[in-house]
């Protein structure tokens, strides 16, 4: 016993040392196991609001250019607008239409902080629970695909950006319509990976691939980025694609959060089935 | 001591301030990601006792990690600096000095010293403050790249750091 203690009051730099690399370990295999994010929880409000101060400040820099860009997607969206539609012919019931539901709801969100040299780069946006931010809604921006909401605070959320190694986002081709799944490999910031597409599909430089709703987390057809170059994976019969990224990732400003109303009743149905499979196999 | 004690939290939280707020967002590549902070760790007085190295670098290695998204990397890596920053320093510096107030620098190392000092350690920070963030083996070299040429940078900056206060502190 003596020894013990002794044994112990010798290296017990080492042992303290010890006990935060095994800290710090169980923090970070809890946080990449999905379910657990009780550090982030206790510091992300901290962090954030820092973060916010911060960006209330340098905000004004790019005020001008960031009003451009609100001032064109404005004038897009009032010309969809049914004031701007000349009506071709006689219409003058009112029917009360239930072949319409909504399904998406945009969330219009500011981002308070962001990366994009990093391997696993995250996205802080200054939107949370209370404003409606549920966990891996989608992300857009005007011009594309941001990425998904990871962890949701009650005032801010973090979004796991397409510039993250761990990240997938489900794509298809626009043109032909084909499936694959967009990943980085977080080397270069304007380019990332296109895999799953079958070496029979028509693939050509240029092509725009853009979201598909069977990923649930995005509306259908908003774009990722253009093929620039195409390569044949000899092992697995499928193309190496690399595409370049539309969204401005560097110059990220104003986000839209995208809650998909169908996602619960789409996932549980997917689930159903699975399950169904399993159980007939058995 | 009560003296330390405030010049050390007001270097803390300047250093923080520093990474957080200017380095953090010069996105020069993928490849360089400089980490400045661990300057401090590496100009400690040589007296401090280990266990209040590795302590502080806990809590700085926490502070980090609240800022980057990604909990565990920094206080992984800024922990084994401050470890081994004693192995260091007991092969490095004569006995006498090991136990004064003198701060590792490039005044009290001499320019060369203080370079291989700062490259050994921040090689180790960065070493495994990558592979932790990648949380793969998979692209090695890519990530031995990536440690490579911030480490490159990071050595570069925190010379640099020490010129400009070294000399602040000579007048």
């Amino acid at each position: 016993m003596k020894n013990l203690i002794f044994f112990l009051y010798k290296y017990y730099v080492f042992f303290i040392f010890l006990t935060f690399e095994i800290f710090a370990f169980v923090v970070l295999v809890n946080f990449n196991n999905y379910q657990q994010a009780s550090f982030l929880n206790f510091t992300a409000g901290a962090s954030s609001s820092i973060y916010n101060t911060i960006n209330s400040t340098t905000g004004y820099f790019n005020l001008k250019t960031l009003n451009d860009s609100l001032q064109i997607e404005n004038a897009r969206l009032r010309s969809q607008l049914l004031q701007s539609f000349y009506q071709n012919g006689y219409t003058t019931t009112k029917v009360n239409d239930t072949l319409f539901k909504q399904q998406y709801v945009y969330i219009s969100a500011q981002v308070v902080n962001n990366s994009i040299s990093r391997k696993n780069n995250f996205i802080t946006i200054d939107k949370g629970a209370i404003h409606g931010v549920k966990r891996f809604d989608g992300v857009i921006c005007l011009n594309g695909v941001v990425g998904i909401v990871w962890q949701v605070t009650p005032y801010y959320s973090l979004v796991q950006s397409v510039l993250n190694s761990k990240s997938s986002t489900g794509a298809k081709i626009k043109k032909t319509g084909d499936i694959g799944s967009v990943t980085w490999d977080g080397n270069n910031a304007l380019f990332a990976q296109l895999s799953k597409v079958n070496t029979y599909v028509p693939v050509a430089v240029g092509d725009e691939i853009v979201t598909t709703a069977q990923s649930a987390s995005y509306p259908e057809e908003i774009p990722i980025g253009k093929i620039v170059t195409i390569d044949r994976n000899p092992e697995k019969n499928d193309y190496d694609i690399t595409i370049l990224i539309q969204t401005p990732f560097s110059r990220l400003k104003n986000v839209y959060v995208v809650r998909n109303l169908f996602k619960e009743s789409q996932e549980s149905t997917e689930v159903k089935a699975k399950e169904e499979e399993e159980k007939s196999g058995n | 001591m009560v003296i330390d004690i405030l010049n050390f939290i007001l270097r803390f939280v300047l250093i923080v301030f520093f990474q957080v707020v200017i380095i953090n967002n010069i996105d020069i590549s993928t490849y360089v990601n400089p980490y400045i902070y661990v300057a401090l760790i590496l100009s400690l007085p040589y007296n401090t006792k280990p266990w209040l190295v590795v302590v502080l670098s806990f809590i700085l290695g926490m502070t980090m990690d609240t800022f980057s998204s990604l909990p565990g990397p920094h206080i992984a890596a800024t922990v084994l600096l401050g470890y081994f920053r004693r192995f260091y320093i007991v092969f490095s510096t004569n006995k006498d000095d090991q136990d004064t107030k003198i701060e590792p620098s490039i005044g009290s190392k001499g320019p060369l010293g203080f370079i291989l000092y700062a490259s050994v350690l921040v090689f180790i920070h960065h070493f495994l403050l990558f592979f932790l963030e990648a949380f793969t083996f998979n692209q090695f070299f890519g990530t031995l790249t990536r440690i490579f040429f911030s480490s490159l940078f990071t050595i570069f900056l925190i010379t640099i750091g020490q010129l400009l206060f070294y000399k602040i502190a000579k007048k």
